[in-house]
C-alpha cells in the first residue's frame, strides 16, 4: 500500500472550501495549508494504480490547481511483475525477436 | 509494512510535503526519520526530462523502495512530476536486458553470449568496417540520456582512436535548432539566465512548448507565480493546439503552422512601430545582420515593416486578431521582466533556427536579457541534452568544451590534452543524423554503435531508414536497458546499467551539472556504458595494432566501474577540457558536486566559486566570472561566447518561411507530433510502469470538432491517417485542442499501426539539420467505430 507525500494548490481564497472537500475523501489526510492556498497532504492508497486514480480525482475537483508529489514509498509493491497489455504479435519491422 | 511502520512512513511523507511550502507541522523530524530504518536514501537527478529535478532514492535492503523530492534543489524545490516520481520502477522489472545477446545475421534468433565475447565481436566489427571503409565506414549515435562521462568517453575513442567524426547523438532531433539559434544570437550555445528567472518574471511567453505536459514541475513554478501575482503577471501562450499549458494563458494565439515567424516579426513591428524598443541597449550591446552582411536598425525596421499586425493575423490563419498581436507584444516589451519559453514547436522545423533567431530578435531588441526576471530560455527535452552531447562533444561538428570541429586550434587543443599527436582527428567528414542513417541505408556506413536510444522508432520518415537497419552487409550494437524497436535490428545487444545503477553527471536546461552516485547494483550481468566502451577501445587496439586508440583510455585502466572511472572521465573532461572555455567546469568537481543540493551553473572555473552554486547569469560582470576576466570595456555586459568576435548580441533579418510541406487537395491537413504527460520518448520506460501504461495505453489522434464533425468522426472512431510517407490506424480524440485543418498525434507508441513517424518528414533545416518532425501534410478518413485495442511494447 503506498503512502504518498503531496502539496495541493488552490486559489489562497478557497483554501478552507478545498480543505472541506478533501477531508471527505477516503485516502487523504490533510496536515495543514496556508495562505497562499498550499495544502499538504498525505495520501494512501490500496495500488499505485490506485493512488493514480487518486491523484486524478483530486485533481479533478474544482478548486483544485495542481497536486505536487514530493514523496513516495511503496515498499510493499512487487515491481518485478510484467505488465505490458498482453501484446504478443511480433512487429512487421524486425523478422528476428530480441528474446532467446 | 506493520501500523507503526506505516504511522512513520506517513509523517515523513507530510514533512516531504510540508517542506516544500514553509508550512510547519506539529510532530518531530525525529519520529518521522523512523521510517527510515533501514532504509538509505541516494541523491540524484530525475531520469527524464531535461528540467534536471533532484530527488533521493530510497533503498531498502538493496532495493529501491521510493523516491523523494529535495527540497533545497533550486530546480524542482522538492517538487516532482508523476513520471519522475515513477521512472526507479523501471529498475527490477522483467523485462531488463540482462545479458549479452549476440546473433550473426539480423533473421537469426539472438544467444546469449559472455561480456568477453561480446567485447570481442564488437571490436572486431568495428576494426573490420575501419580496415576496409576507413573512418567514415564507422559510427556511434548517441543520447541526450547518456551521462557525461558516457558521451565523452565513446567520442573519444571515436574521434582519437577511430578517427572518426561520425559522432551525433539524438539531441540533433530536438535541441539542434536552438544551439543553432543560441550561437547566432547570443555567439554562445546555452541560456544567459535560467529557472531563476521565474520567480522573478512579469510576463512568460511560451511559444511551441506544452510546458504542462513536458516539464510539469517547471509549469508549476509558473504557474504559482501567475496565482501569486494574477494581475501583475501575464502569460501568453502561442501554439496552434490549445493545451494544458493554455490554462493558464491570459491570452492564447493560435496559428498556422509554420507561419509563426510571421507572427515574431510582427510582433518585433509593433515594438518598433511604438517605440517600445530598449534604445540603449541597443547600442551599446546590438549589431543587425542579413545574411553575411551587417546591416542597421533602420534596415530591421524596413524589414518587419511588412509584417502589419493586420498582415500578420492574416498569415496566420485568421483565428487571432491584429490588436492581440500589439497587445502581446507590449506585454512582452513593457513588463519588468520577460521570460520566453519554447521546445520542439519551435525546435523541429526546417526554419527551426530562424524561428529561434526571431524570439531571441524581442529579447534583444527590448533588453529583455541579463536582468533578474528577463531570459530567453529553450527547455531542453532529455536530462542530458545540453551537458553531454551538446557541452561535450556529442555531435559531429562540435568538439568537448563547445570547440568547432572546423578550427585546427580547437582540435589541437583537444589532441594535446588527450596526449595524441597533433592531426589526429579530422578537421569534418562527420555525418549528421539523418545523413548518418542515409549512409546506413547506402551500405557506407559497415558498423555502427546506437547507445540508449532508439532511432528506429524516433527518426523521422521511418519506412525510408528501415533499409539501413536491415541490412546483413553492416553491423549493429545496441548497448540499452529494455528491447527496443531498435534493439530488434541489433546484432549485437549489451545491456547496461540504468540510473542510480552507476555514477555520472546530467547537466540541465539551465547549464546546471548535477552528479548522481550508483545506489545499487545492476541486474545480471548488466555494465556501466564506460565500462564498455573502455573495453571495447583496449579490444580494438590490439585488433588494429593502433597504440593511439589503446591511448584514448589508457588512464583509465583497471579503475573500478561504480565511481573510481567515471570520476576520471570526469576529471579529464573538466580539467583539460572545459578550461578557459565559456562552459567552464573545472570547479565542479565530484568533491563539490557531491556536496550540492543542485549542482553548479557553469562557468564554474573553481571550486570554491562551484560551491556558491555558480553563474545564474551569463556575461554579466559581478554575477559571471568569465564576464569580470574577459571585460574589454566599462560596460556590466561582456559577451565572450566563442561565436561572435564582434562580442555583440546579433538581431537577425529573417523573413517568414514556409514549411517542408503544406496541406493540400490531397493531402488537406497539417500534421504535428508531440509528447504527453504520462509518457517519454520511446515508451520503453514508462510503457513498463503499470500506472503510467494504463493511464495512457496508446496514441490516438486529436481532431478539432468541426473537422470531426465534417468528416463524421465520433470520439473512439477508428481513424486512418495518411501522409506521403505512410500511414496509421489510431482512434480519435475529438478536443478542442489542435487548430481546424490540424491533427496531433503523440509519438511514444511502438505499435506499427500507430508509429506516427512512419508518416513525418525527414527534410531538414538548412543549418542546423534537425528534422521538420512538427509539420507535414496528411489525410485523415474514418475507418470504423470504436476498436478495442491494446498497448504495444516490443
Amino acid at each position: 500500500m503506498p503512502i504518498a507525500g503531496v502539496v495541493i494548490s488552490v486559489k489562497p481564497e478557497e483554501t478552507e472550501e478545498a480543505a472541506r472537500l478533501l477531508t471527505k475523501a477516503a485516502g487523504i489526510e490533510i496536515h495543514g495549508s496556508d495562505s497562499q492556498g498550499h495544502i499538504v497532504a498525505v495520501l494512501e492508497a490500496e495500488s499505485l494504480k490506485a493512488m493514480e486514480k487518486l491523484v486524478d480525482c483530486i485533481n479533478a475537483l474544482p478548486p483544485i490547481l495542481n497536486v505536487g508529489l514530493t514523496y513516495i514509498n511503496t515498499e510493499d509493491e512487487d515491481f518485478t511483475k510484467s505488465d505490458k497489455g498482453g501484446n504478443a504479435a511480433p512487429s512487421p519491422l524486425s523478422p528476428g525477436r530480441w528474446r532467446v | 509494512m506493520n501500523k507503526t511502520r506505516r504511522d512513520f512512513i506517513k509523517k515523513a511523507a507530510a514533512l516531504s510535503a510540508a517542506s516544500c511550502v514553509g508550512i510547519h507541522l506539529p510532530f518531530s523530524l525525529a519520529e518521522a526519520k523512523k521510517a527510515d530504518a533501514g532504509v538509505s536514501w541516494h541523491r540524484g537527478s530525475c531520469r527524464l526530462c531535461g528540467v534536471g529535478c533532484r530527488l533521493e532514492l530510497g533503498v531498502k535492503g538493496g532495493q529501491p523502495i521510493g523516491l523523494r523530492g529535495v527540497a533545497e534543489a533550486r530546480t524542482n524545490f522538492g517538487y516532482l512530476c508523476m513520471k519522475g516520481m515513477s521512472f526507479w520502477k523501471c529498475m527490477r522489472h522483467p523485462d531488463r536486458l540482462t545479458k549479452p545477446l549476440y546473433r550473426a545475421k539480423k533473421t537469426d534468433k539472438f544467444k546469449e553470449i559472455s561480456w568477453e565475447k561480446a567485447i570481442d565481436l564488437a571490436a572486431e566489427a568495428f576494426a573490420q568496417a575501419y580496415k576496409d571503409g576507413g573512418s567514415s565506414a564507422v559510427a556511434y549515435y548517441g543520447s541526450g540520456q547518456a551521462l557525461t562521462e558516457e558521451t565523452y568517453l565513446f567520442q573519444k575513442i571515436m574521434r582519437g582512436g577511430l578517427r572518426s567524426n561520425n559522432v551525433e547523438g539524438n539531441p540533433r532531433l530536438c535541441m539542434a535548432s536552438a544551439v543553432g539559434g543560441y550561437q547566432t544570437s547570443f555567439g554562445a550555445d546555452e541560456p544567459i539566465g535560467g529557472y531563476a528567472d521565474i520567480e522573478k518574471a512579469f510576463c512568460f511567453f511560451i511559444i511551441g512548448s506544452n510546458t504542462a505536459e513536458a516539464h510539469p514541475v517547471l509549469f508549476r513554478r509558473i504557474m504559482r507565480r501567475k496565482l501569486d501575482n494574477p494581475d501583475a503577471v501575464k502569460v501568453i501562450n502561442v501554439d496552434p493546439r490549445i493545451t494544458q499549458t493554455s490554462r493558464i494563458a491570459d491570452k492564447h494565439l493560435q496559428f498556422k503552422p509554420g507561419t509563426d515567424l510571421a507572427l515574431l516579426n510582427g510582433m518585433a513591428h509593433v515594438i518598433l512601430d511604438e517605440k517600445l524598443y530598449n534604445e540603449d541597449f541597443i547600442k551599446k550591446y546590438t549589431t543587425f545582420h542579413q545574411g553575411d552582411k551587417v546591416v542597421d536598425l533602420e534596415a530591421y525596421r524596413a524589414q518587419v515593416s511588412k509584417y502589419t499586425p493586420e498582415e500578420v493575423a492574416r498569415l496566420c490563419g485568421g483565428v487571432f486578431t491584429a490588436d492581440d498581436v500589439r497587445t502581446v507584444a507590449r506585454w512582452f516589451a513593457a513588463s519588468k521582466g520577460t521570460v520566453s519559453l519554447w521546445t520542439m514547436g519551435l525546435n523541429q522545423r526546417k526554419q527551426g533556427v530562424f524561428v529561434n533567431n526571431l524570439v531571441h530578435n524581442l529579447h534583444i531588441l527590448t533588453g529583455q536579457l541579463l536582468k533578474d526576471g528577463a531570459d530567453s530560455l529553450s527547455l531542453t527535452g532529455q536530462p542530458n541534452a545540453c551537458g553531454g552531447v551538446r557541452e561535450a562533444g556529442g555531435l559531429c561538428h562540435i568538439l568537448p568544451g563547445h570547440r568547432p570541429i572546423e578550427k585546427e586550434k580547437m582540435r589541437n587543443q583537444v589532441e594535446t590534452a588527450w596526449g595524441l599527436p597533433l592531426g589526429r582527428i579530422p578537421d569534418g567528414g562527420g555525418l549528421h543524423t539523418m545523413a548518418m542513417f542515409q549512409a546506413l541505408n547506402d551500405g557506407k556506413i559497415k558498423a555502427i554503435w546506437i547507445n540508449c536510444t532508439s532511432p528506429a522508432q524516433s527518426l523521422p520518415d521511418l519506412g525510408k531508414y528501415e533499409a539501413g537497419f536491415t541490412r546483413e552487409d553492416n553491423f549493429i550494437v545496441c548497448t540499452d536497458i529494455f528491447p527496443t524497436l531498435t534493439t530488434q535490428h541489433a546484432n549485437l545487444i549489451l545491456p547496461t546499467a540504468f540510473h542510480f545503477e552507476k555514477t555520472g553527471v546530467y547537466g540541465c536546461t539551465e547549464r546546471r551539472s548535477q552528479l548522481t552516485k550508483k545506489a545499487i547494483n545492476p541486474p545480471g550481468q548488466a555494465k556501466p556504458e564506460v565500462w564498455i566502451a573502455r573495453q571495447w577501445a583496449k579490444k580494438l587496439a590490439e585488433k588494429l595494432t593502433d597504440p593511439l586508440v589503446a591511448q584514448c583510455v589508457k588512464d583509465f585502466d583497471g579503475l573500478e566501474e561504480g565511481y573510481a572511472l567515471p570520476k576520471a572521465i570526469w576529471d579529464e573532461y573538466s580539467q583539460k577540457l572545459t578550461a578557459g572555455r565559456d562552459n567552464d567546469l573545472r570547479g565542479a568537481t565530484y568533491a563539490v558536486l557531491e556536496q550540492m543540493a543542485d549542482g553548479a551553473q557553469w562557468p564554474v572555473p573553481t571550486e570554491e566559486y562551484a560551491k556558491t552554486g555558480g553563474t545564474v547569469k551569463k556575461f554579466v560582470k559581478g554575477r559571471d566570472p568569465l564576464a569580470d576576466k574577459e571585460s574589454k570595456n566599462d560596460l556590466p555586459y561582456q559577451f565572450y561566447g566563442p561565436g561572435h568576435e564582434d562580442r555583440t548580441l546579433w538581431i537577425w533579418l529573417r523573413d517568414q518561411g514556409a514549411p517542408e510541406e503544406v496541406p493540400d487537395a490531397e493531402y488537406p491537413f497539417y500534421l504535428s507530433t508531440g509528447r504527453i504527460i504520462d509518457h517519454w520518448h520511446t515508451m520503453s520506460m514508462t510503457g513498463r510502469i503499470p500506472e503510467l501504461l494504463q493511464a495512457n495505453p496508446y496514441a490516438y489522434v486529436e481532431i478539432n470538432p468541426k473537422d470531426a464533425a465534417r468528416l463524421g468522426i465520433k470520439p473512439n472512431d477508428m481513424v486512418e491517417v495518411k501522409s506521403r510517407r505512410g500511414v496509421n490506424r489510431l482512434p480519435a480524440k475529438v478536443i478542442d485542442g489542435p487548430m481546424e485543418g490540424m491533427v496531433f498525434v503523440y509519438w511514444h507508441d511502438q505499435h506499427p499501426d500507430r508509429l506516427i513517424n512512419r508518416l513525418t518528414i525527414d527534410a531538414v533545416d538548412a543549418a542546423s539539420k534537425e528534422p521538420e518532425f512538427k509539420i507535414c501534410a496528411v489525410q485523415v478518413k474514418r475507418l470504423s467505430g470504436p476498436e478495442a485495442l491494446k498497448p504495444y511494447l516490443v
